[in-house]
């Protein structure tokens, strides 16, 4: 598989702040990569080099295996064949929806065909001659995405690509975008503050902090056995223990748990909320301290061992309520070495 | 560099450490190099010859030294001052005072009277003084009406009286938009400790009102320093009037060349006093949901805010309408037919400095929003300060200069509009600036990643979308071009007549009903403009 996007050692600083630091990355082609951090890690500067909209302190970008930037080089953003969908959609309010989608694609009788295709890869066929400000922030995106695919960049960048919309409609509208992509067969990056997202839309996913990458691999990996206690806190909720590892078994306060590592010794325990089965039994050494309830779930926590604390996700069945007594089933860990950890 | 816009709201999983907020503001690339061409066009057409203005009265130090201690130069001095403090202190009192009633108060028709109060804003200064000695005096036509004599208001009492119709409005607009957007809560926190209504006003409202009562003042004292139309016609001898008679008048042009810098150092120290005289305290502006408490007038109080009101109106408006409407059916002087050809030049001068404006505006403002540094910083300053510079001065460096260097360009067209476009460019820059920041950046971002370079960008996206402060813009810079006069008298071409220059000579030679018909049509003229920038505002 070759890369759409090739970042190498990029930095880059504003008056002193350092917003990338030794940044590098590569999107495979075809792929869908989401980039996802906290506020302030560095996600939407990166995307700005690798746009062309800024340049790098150092460091250098390849897209489709031709080189973009580095110290010698500088290719301007309307020469770089990355398509951009911004935060706010940035449509030209002064343009129809066709100007606005055709806008990218030099003049000639293929121009409305392909405009015409590309609506209708988005779901807005016949929708040329609307305003912008006519459409729903769903339809907006989409048009969005429809101008940034026509000219069939080598890549697309997606900057916050949900944020703009209300909870109800962006998990559907997230669905569409990944579909289109898909079905486009473009290589995506797009970036998000939002775990959750970049896990449900990702095909890989990279997660950064401090504007560095720390770890990129697909959703389920970096899940399952994230690198460090950050990453493993910043993907969701869980609680840590310490514990040692010989012979693929880790041994903790909690007991003894089968682990599939190639650490040994001291090392970091996650134990994550979806792997605490809980069952109700007033006898039960559990005290529920804590609910809240999410509809197709509930979040519990628990006091163990004279204070401990564990969190365990059940079904919204059967109702915990602080007071309770329940029995606790720890089902699986993550471990983690324990070093790196702030 | 302002705010970045706020980071989206993170929703921190239950256990993880609370991210650290380190996003940076919005960063700015750095202009390409040709940004700056246009800015330069605009700023350098005044900015060189100023500076060869210095340059030659500092040269010349010994002239220049003899000129600046002449007692002539003291009465000058003395002169300037004392107009700057009675019309300072008078557009005070009824600049603030029909802000007050305007805003504050029950006064019948208050919709109305806040237009009618700033209208004076369209009439020139050298028409109001027009109307001024063409109504007073023994000939006037006060006396031809009413059967009585005013005494001519020549010298210091027409300057006072005209500069204050041609400024208070600067004041009015100032302080009713500070009263607007005062927050009601202080009054009312003052009134329930027991203040008086007049006590409120006194220790609350006024000292609130300090920032735009100052920058109101500083315009008024800025604009009768550098006013030259009124106080040339009323014959009193303020710097500009002196600047323009030495120039015109003596062959030795030195003393003219180092009157005209005076005349900048004055705005200096005027600009300085009202700094040194702001008080400590920051007054912050808070989003006002509530209306301000109105105050109840009275039958009596009623009556006698009308009659203010209506006195000013009539002063203001209706004195230098009437007079000039009643000379147009006389002819004392010569007969001579409407001056069309002076139509024509104040309507071509006006375009041409409009366009080359709004042409230049366009490219400034993506260069000192898009790219902001300290050097654009710098660049806003400067076109700040152009604006600020007393025309007199403008329009006198830049003859010595093309004199010198200029040689075939002296007295063309082109340099007129050059300088036209230099003086006021500052004002299509703010329009223009201010629509941009309204636009979001990731817009032209989107231009370029599809393929559009910055030209093309900027023609196609930027332009389209900054249309209306662009117009508003070319619009002011169309009006301000009508009503100029020095810098129009000392470089327009030979043959090149305007409206301003015709109805200043003809009044300057007491040809008042020669000067009448020209005087209403500026002031229609002029009026069209300020409908349209006042309706779309709305």
């Amino acid at each position: 598989m070759t890369d759409a996007i090739t970042c190498r050692r990029l930095s880059k600083s504003y008056s002193g702040v350092v917003a990338l630091d030794d940044f590098s990355l590569d999107a495979p082609e075809g792929q869908v990569l989401g980039l996802v951090g906290p506020s302030g890690s560095g996600k939407t500067t990166a995307l700005r080099l690798i746009a062309g909209f800024e340049r790098p302190d150092d460091g250098s970008v390849e897209v489709a295996g031709v080189t973009v930037v580095d110290h010698t080089t500088f290719v301007p953003p309307e020469r770089r064949r990355v398509g951009m969908v911004f935060q706010d959609f940035a449509l030209f309010p002064h343009m129809t929806v066709g100007d606005n989608v055709a806008y990218g694609l030099p003049k000639g009788a293929e121009r409305r065909r392909r405009v015409a295709g590309v609506l209708e890869m988005v779901g807005l066929s016949g929708m040329e001659k609307r305003m912008p400000h006519e459409l729903s922030g769903g339809e907006q995106q989409r048009v969005a995405l429809a101008r940034a695919l026509a000219p069939s960049p080598a890549v697309v960048l997606l900057d916050e690509p949900f944020s703009n919309l209300d909870a109800p409609q962006r998990e559907r509208v997230r669905r569409e975008v990944r579909s289109i992509l898909v079905e486009a067969k473009a290589t995506a990056l797009f970036v998000t503050h939002d775990q959750e997202e970049a896990l449900a839309v990702s095909d890989v996913m990279a997660v950064m902090r401090d504007g560095t990458v720390l770890q990129s691999a697909a959703p389920h990996d970096l899940y399952r056995r994230p690198a460090d206690r950050w990453v493993a806190r910043f993907l969701g909720e869980g609680e840590f223990l310490d514990g040692t590892v010989s012979g693929g078994v880790v041994d903790t306060a909690l007991g003894r748990f089968p682990v599939d590592t190639d650490l040994s010794g001291p090392v970091e325990v996650l134990i994550r909320p979806e792997h605490v089965r809980l069952t109700e039994d007033e006898g039960g050494s559990a005290l529920v301290v804590e609910r809240e309830f999410y509809g197709h779930d509930q979040l519990v926590t628990l006091h163990i061992d004279g204070g401990r604390r564990l969190l365990a996700r059940a079904g919204p069945d059967v109702i915990f309520n602080p007071g309770d007594h329940a029995r606790y089933e720890i089902t699986e860990v993550v471990v983690f070495g324990a070093v790196s950890s702030p | 560099m302002t705010s970045a816009p706020a980071p989206a709201p993170v929703e921190t999983p239950l256990t993880a450490p609370p991210p650290p907020d380190t996003r940076s503001p919005r960063p700015r690339t750095r202009a390409p190099a040709w940004l700056w061409i246009p800015v330069l066009v605009a700023l350098l057409p005044t900015l060189v010859p100023f500076g060869f203005l210095i340059g030659r009265v500092l040269g010349e130090s010994s002239a220049a030294a003899r000129v600046v201690l002449s007692a002539n130069t003291a009465r000058l001095v003395w002169n300037t001052s004392l107009l700057i403090v009675v019309v300072v202190a008078t557009t005070a009192v009824v600049g603030v005072a029909a802000a007050w009633l305007t805003e504050r108060t029950d006064l019948p028709g208050r919709r109305l009277w806040r237009v009618v109060v700033a209208l004076p804003l369209v009439i020139p200064s050298y028409v109001i003084a027009l109307a001024l000695l063409s109504a007073t005096g023994p000939r006037g036509l006060i006396g031809d009406w009413f059967g009585f004599t005013v005494p001519s208001l020549i010298g210091l009492p027409g300057a006072w009286v005209a500069l204050t119709i041609a400024t208070y409005p600067f004041v009015y607009l100032t302080t009713a938009t500070a009263l607007r957007r005062m927050d009601p809560a202080h009054e009312e926190a003052a009134r329930g400790l027991g203040a008086s209504q007049w006590r409120v006003f006194r220790t609350i409202v006024v000292p609130q009102l300090r920032p735009s009562l100052g920058a109101g003042l500083l315009l008024v004292a800025l604009y009768t320093l550098s006013d030259f139309g009124a106080v040339s016609l009323v014959r009193f001898d303020s710097f500009t009037r002196v600047v323009y008679a030495q120039y015109a008048g003596r062959l030795d042009r030195t003393p003219a060349a180092v009157l005209a810098v005076l005349l900048v150092l004055l705005a200096l120290i005027v600009v300085w006093a009202e700094r040194a005289t702001r008080g400590r305290a920051a007054y912050h502006g808070r989003q006002v949901s509530r209306p301000a408490r109105i105050a109840r007038l009275g039958t009596g109080g009623r009556l006698a805010a009308l009659s203010g009101l209506g006195a000013l109106a009539l002063v203001s408006l209706g004195m230098p309408i009437a007079t000039l409407v009643g000379w147009l059916g006389r002819g004392t002087g010569p007969s001579r037919p409407f001056p069309w050809d002076a139509v024509g030049g104040s309507v071509l001068g006006s375009l041409l400095a409009a366009a080359l404006v709004a042409v230049l505006a366009l490219p400034t403002a993506v260069l000192v929003t898009r790219h902001a540094s300290r050097a654009t910083a710098w660049a806003e300053r400067a076109a700040y300060t152009v604006f600020a510079l007393p025309h007199i001065t403008v329009g006198l460096a830049m003859v010595f200069f093309s004199a010198r260097y200029l040689g075939g360009w002296y007295q063309s067209l082109t340099l007129l509009v050059l300088v036209y476009g230099s003086i006021f460019f500052a004002q299509a820059l703010g329009s223009a600036r201010s629509s941009l920041l309204q636009v979001s950046p990731s817009i032209e971002d989107a231009s370029r990643s599809l393929g559009a370079g910055p030209i093309r960008t900027m023609l196609r996206v930027t332009a389209p979308m900054m249309r209306r402060g662009l117009i508003a813009g070319a619009l002011l810079v169309f009006l301000t071009t009508m009503k100029e006069l020095p810098v129009t008298l000392l470089l327009r071409p030979t043959g090149f007549d305007t409206l301003a220059v015709d109805i200043w000579s003809a009044a300057d030679a007491f040809l008042y009903s020669r000067a009448a018909a020209p005087a209403l049509l500026l002031i229609a003229v002029s009026a069209i403009p300020m409908y349209l920038l006042a309706t779309r505002e709305r």
